[in-house]
């Protein structure tokens, strides 16, 4: 009986093994159920976001500062989980700036509404990189965060909603941008160019950029590898200081909506994303079923240091209310988040050692 | 390019037909080096010019004394450095509002300048600088590298950089010269004034660097004329890249000497007329400088529209006694600021400006210092005010920013404590024009040596 369960074990490894995802099946999902439909959310929910706020200046009532409020919140799920792939046109094409920089120069802004100028969307294109985009948005519409996460509606000022509608269009702009850079073309200085999702897909002696699925596998697994270092040791890290003393709150992402842990955690998800395959309700293949063909067990426990990661950050959160940037402030604050730290550096170091040699196997 | 060409070959003309038809100087070469000669006084047009019409002559007497066989070529060799210990304050991050205090080493730079002298009117003149004590970085540009893409290759924080290499002939009959090779531009106090024991500050300037390219020089051709107490110069030289406009620096980053090879589809033309000498501190001169900068871009198809720089300088100084002072402003105007801002917003890699797109169209500095020297014990207490405002008009969508409208004040001292070594100390305040930025300050001590001070 043992020997039949053997047997049985066996022949379940092997058909396990014999319907494995291939390379070319894993790089192909990645790449369009994971990446390009990430792209797609982000510009849809942009859409989305431009909208509330065009219904807010027009009617600015506590009710619609609350959706456009959500609005952001839901705009910034599908970018957060983006980040560990941001290779490709986010970078080249220098979008990942126009959206994302922080921190967010308040000065300057503020000199920018104290201004005579009419806002428009180009004349916040024209403004600078750390005056547009997600941060600028945010701190319009959630306060200074210090110690509330939003503001009434009748605090916004009529120039205020100039800028939001300007900033807020341009989003949209850009990541529509983007996701057209994915699905149709990544070059706008040569129009035949494809999306870039067409060459990620097809590695091979003709691609310019990967060679060999190979190329495209490493591209993955460094691009998990990027963010979880930016998590533990840059967004994390840095605003902590070497003490509770030294502690920064100005060198903290999203601090105004108190939104910084869930940014975290979707960043985190981006690696899970790319690992499994499992986007929204999408399931696999990802990274992990080219790492079972060599080791099943390891397999195994990078998904669970990448969800343990996820709870960690999570659990960051300080029980009376606030976000990261309180959390910094108190002794179990930090030390749940230094916790979180070694973890997600313990896991980058997983990838490095023990997932990335995968690739050559 | 024509212009340059034809301006070589016009110059090449007018030099033929004023060489004799037998040099005199006709010797084999030797490895010989001298000592810097003491420039003899005994015309005007000697003293003129600071670096070059005093070695000269000194050649001309070696000739006339009959060495002519072991005259030339003769090398001839100068030198300066410094080190600098200093404390700022500065902003953690653009919100923070609280300064915090750094304290810095710098072996900020030593410089090697020789000259090869080949007849009694025609040398060939370099200099080598080592920067921090670095050995240099290197952007390369790879356009089979995905879209096209700036790299930056880091071997060490400074550089070491050839500013110099032009060959000038000099025909005395006419006080006329030409340069051709990289020279430093007639522009600015900071590329006029070269060398430490020409100014009492630090650095010549505090804040050329915010706008123009600091110790400006350029490779392209030009030719000098003096008469009586004027010099007139004309030249065309290689042109900026409006890729690298910055915010913080507006044309300055321009300067194409991150790259290996200088793209020259641009050219730009210089002009000036000076009286007296600038460089030594009594002279006044009104400078020119215009060229488009569009062609030298490496992404050519982001910016099809001309984007042309053009500046006007006055500078000088004059010293009555012990008492002198001296000063500059410049003028300067960016053609489309707005469309150059908007395209460079969206370069990728090492050249993603991130928040600093925004240029302004027309940018202005002023400065002004007085100082007194203490001839006899080589003291030279001085005060400082400079002003720089790089958004002083915009065009299109571009807002001013009141954070690049800095005033800066100054004050310190020089004293030349042995006959080529210096001690400087400097204590600034800056302050701009952004509401809720506090001003801050900046001390700094140097020391260095100049081999140009025996002179």
């Amino acid at each position: 009986m043992k020997a039949l369960k053997l047997m049985a074990a066996a022949l379940a490894f092997v058909g396990a093994t014999a319907q494995a995802a291939t390379n070319q099946e894993i790089i192909n999902h990645v790449s369009y159920n994971v990446i390009l439909a990430t792209y797609n959310d982000l510009a849809s929910q942009a859409a989305n976001l431009n909208a509330a706020v065009n219904t807010l200046a027009a009617n600015p009532t506590e009710a619609n500062l609350a959706k456009a409020q959500d609005a952001w919140r839901a705009t910034r799920i599908p970018w957060e989980s983006s980040e560990a792939f941001l290779f490709g046109p986010v970078d080249s094409l220098g979008i990942d700036p126009l959206l994302d920089t922080w921190p967010l120069n308040i000065l300057d802004l503020d000199s920018v509404l104290k201004s005579n100028r009419a806002i428009t969307t180009d004349f916040v294109r024209a403004l600078g990189t750390n005056l547009q985009g997600f941060h600028t948005i945010e701190y319009l519409l959630f306060g200074d965060g210090k110690s509330a996460n939003t503001k009434p509606a009748s605090a916004l000022t009529a120039k205020q909603f100039e800028y939001l509608k300007a900033t807020t269009a341009l989003l949209a702009e850009n990541t529509a941008y983007l996701a057209n850079s994915w699905s149709k073309n990544y070059d706008p200085e040569n129009p035949s160019a494809p999306g870039y999702v067409q060459v990620i897909s097809n590695p091979g002696f003709d691609n310019p950029f990967y060679s060999s699925d190979r190329a495209v596998m490493e591209e993955f697994v460094q691009g998990m590898m990027g963010i979880l270092d930016e998590v533990a040791n840059g967004k994390m890290s840095d605003p902590m200081g070497a003490d509770i003393n030294s502690a920064n709150m100005a060198l903290v992402e999203s601090p105004f909506s108190w939104n910084s842990l869930n940014d975290f955690t979707n960043n985190i998800r981006s690696v899970y994303s790319i690992y499994t395959g499992h986007y929204r309700s999408t399931k696999g293949p990802g990274v992990k079923a080219l790492v079972e063909r060599v080791d099943a067990a390891l397999a195994a426990r990078v998904e669970g240091e990448i969800l343990n990661c996820m709870q960690l950050i999570q659990a960051i959160r300080p029980a009376g209310g606030g976000d990261f940037g309180q959390a910094i402030f108190t002794p179990d604050g930090r030390a749940r988040a230094q916790k979180a730290i070694d973890a997600l550096n313990a896991l980058h170091a997983t990838m490095e050692n023990e997932v990335l040699p995968t690739l050559d196997m | 390019m024509k212009r340059l060409l034809l301006a070589i070959f016009t110059l090449s003309s007018i030099a033929n037909a004023q060489e004799p038809t037998s040099s005199s100087t006709t010797t084999a070469p030797t490895t010989e080096i001298q000592a810097p000669v003491s420039a003899p006084t005994t015309t005007p047009i000697e003293e003129e010019d600071e670096d070059d019409e005093s070695r000269e002559a000194a050649v001309s007497t070696s000739t006339a004394n009959g060495n002519v066989e072991k005259a030339y070529p003769k090398f001839e060799f100068t030198s300066y450095g410094y080190i600098v210990f200093g404390q700022r304050e500065t902003f953690k991050t653009v919100q923070n509002l609280t300064p915090i205090t750094r304290r810095e080493m710098d072996l900020a730079e030593i410089a090697f300048e020789g000259e090869y002298i080949l007849s009694d009117s025609s040398k060939i003149e370099f200099e080598i600088e080592i920067e921090h004590g670095g050995v240099g970085t290197v952007v390369e540009f790879d356009p089979f590298e995905e879209f096209g893409e700036f790299e930056q290759e880091i071997e060490k924080g400074g550089e070491v950089v050839l500013p110099e290499l032009y060959y000038k002939k000099t025909w005395k009959k006419t006080n006329t010269a030409l340069k051709v090779g990289k020279f430093p531009l007639f522009i600015a106090l900071g590329s006029v004034q070269t060398k430490p024991h020409m100014y009492a500050s630090i650095l010549a300037s505090d804040l050329e660097a915010r706008m123009i390219p600091l110790n400006w020089t350029e490779t392209g051709v030009q030719v000098e004329q003096k008469f009586s107490d004027f010099t007139a110069r004309l030249g065309v030289v290689s042109g900026l890249n409006s890729e690298f406009f910055r915010t913080y620096n507006w044309i300055g980053g321009g300067y194409q000497r991150h790259f290996e090879t200088t793209n020259a589809d641009d050219l730009a033309t210089l002009a000036s007329i000076e009286w007296g000498s600038v460089a030594k501190g009594k002279g006044f001169a009104l400078s020119y400088y215009a060229g488009n900068t569009t062609g030298n871009r490496y992404k050519v198809d982001k910016l099809k529209e001309d984007a042309e720089v053009t500046l006007w300088t006055l500078m000088g100084g004059y010293k009555f006694g012990g008492f002198g002072f001296s000063g500059e402003v410049i003028e300067g105007t960016l053609e489309n600021s707005n469309l150059v801002s908007a395209a460079n917003a969206t370069l990728g890699g090492l050249a993603k400006p991130k928040a600093f797109a925004p240029l302004g169209h027309k940018a202005r500095l002023e400065s002004l210092q007085i100082y007194y020297d203490f001839a006899s014990i080589r003291l030279t207490p001085f005060l400082k005010w400079e002003h720089v405002n790089t958004f002083e008009e915009v065009e299109g969508n571009i807002n001013k920013n009141p954070r690049y409208d800095v005033t800066r004040n100054s004050g310190g001292l020089m004293w030349f404590f042995d006959q080529g070594a210096f001690l400087k100390a400097q204590y600034a305040t800056e302050v701009t024009e952004l509401e809720g930025l506090p001003e801050t300050y900046q001390a700094n001590i140097a020391f260095g040596f100049d081999i140009d001070s025996f002179k």
